[in-house]
């Protein structure tokens, strides 16, 4: 996949969660995931949709897999505490 | 308001300090002299004193107390004891705490005006979270009623309260909804959201993906609700 498209998934997905339709921007980065199953920003956004979803276990795993690529992912570092004791 | 808290342990001394904070009188007893200074800072008044000892109890004038609460409940003969004196000393309203089932039914019988079982009460409750993973909370009302946090099901989604027709086809009232508003943080360009809290809405206002409904009902239809959301 060129980084063209990697981009463009990306922005409809964002596009989609800023509206409200977290299934719909759930597709495009599953499509991105699968190529790329290592895209940390893609990860951190299926974290943060599954947590807008409350499926907060799923939530969490994403994060995690984040934290493990990137250790420093202040976004998935304060959204994982975030989740903690939820 | 004033309250008497007898008992001290774990649960009576949360009750007494979170009474004192709303602001309340609260005389706090215990037998244990470690237990009542544990707390005599945060409430009003502190005794150290046997609540089974009827002369003594009788002293406090706990019939001009609004509440008088016994928050023993591992002594099964404290207990009953103290509830008969307070009973006796001429106490408005009693509420005690039972460990067990023949507990609370005893204090009824003594004529408690409210049993609470904390341990029952929590474990169904922590039972229903558990459970199921699309209940965030559950409050038991009265006996089979209760409100519950839900995830809202995908056959609510972009309708309205009245469009999803709630209360007929599932026998529940949505109460408030708890709705996540996903926006840019400028500083970093990620995507957050914040939090926000639709009390009391109108049979107009829609329902989003994501969102949690605060629903009151009875604990089976809140239960088929739930159903409806896997």
């Amino acid at each position: 996949m060129k980084q063209e498209e990697i981009e463009h998934l990306l922005e409809e997905a964002k596009f989609y969660i800023l509206n409200n339709r977290f299934e719909e921007a759930e597709k495009y980065l599953e499509k991105l995931l699968k190529e790329h199953p290592q895209n940390i920003e893609a990860l951190f956004y299926m974290g943060l949709l599954n947590e807008l979803l409350n499926r907060l276990t799923e939530a969490r795993e994403y994060y995690e897999k984040v934290i493990e690529l990137s250790p420093n992912h202040e976004g998935a570092l304060e959204h994982l505490s975030r989740l903690q004791g939820k | 308001m004033q309250f008497c808290v007898i008992g001290l342990g774990r649960f009576g001394q949360a009750l007494a300090v979170a009474l004192a904070n709303k602001g309340h009188e609260v005389l706090a007893i215990d037998r244990d002299e470690q237990r009542v200074q544990e707390i005599e800072d945060r409430v009003s008044q502190t005794f150290i004193l046997d609540s089974t000892n009827e002369k003594a109890m009788k002293s406090l004038g706990l019939s001009e107390f609004d509440w008088v609460i016994i928050a023993m409940s591992s002594d099964l003969e404290a207990s009953i004891l103290t509830t008969m004196i307070v009973k006796d000393a001429g106490a408005k309203r009693v509420c005690a705490k039972a460990a067990t089932d023949l507990h609370a039914k005893i204090l009824k019988k003594l004529g408690i005006d409210k049993v609470v079982f904390p341990e029952h009460e929590m474990g169904v409750r922590l039972a229903e979270i558990l459970s199921s993973p699309s209940i965030f909370q559950f409050l038991e009302l009265a006996e089979d009623y209760s409100i519950a946090e839900i995830s809202s099901p995908r056959e609510f989604w972009d309708k309205t309260i009245r469009e999803t027709d709630a209360r007929k086809r599932y026998g529940i009232n949505i109460i408030a909804i708890k709705r996540k508003e996903p926006y840019t943080d400028e500083k970093t360009g990620n995507i957050d959201y914040r939090e926000e809290l639709i009390m009391a809405p109108e049979p107009s206002q829609k329902i989003l993906q994501g969102d949690i409904l605060v629903v009151l009902g009875h604990n089976k239809n809140i239960s088929k609700l739930e159903k409806a959301t896997r």
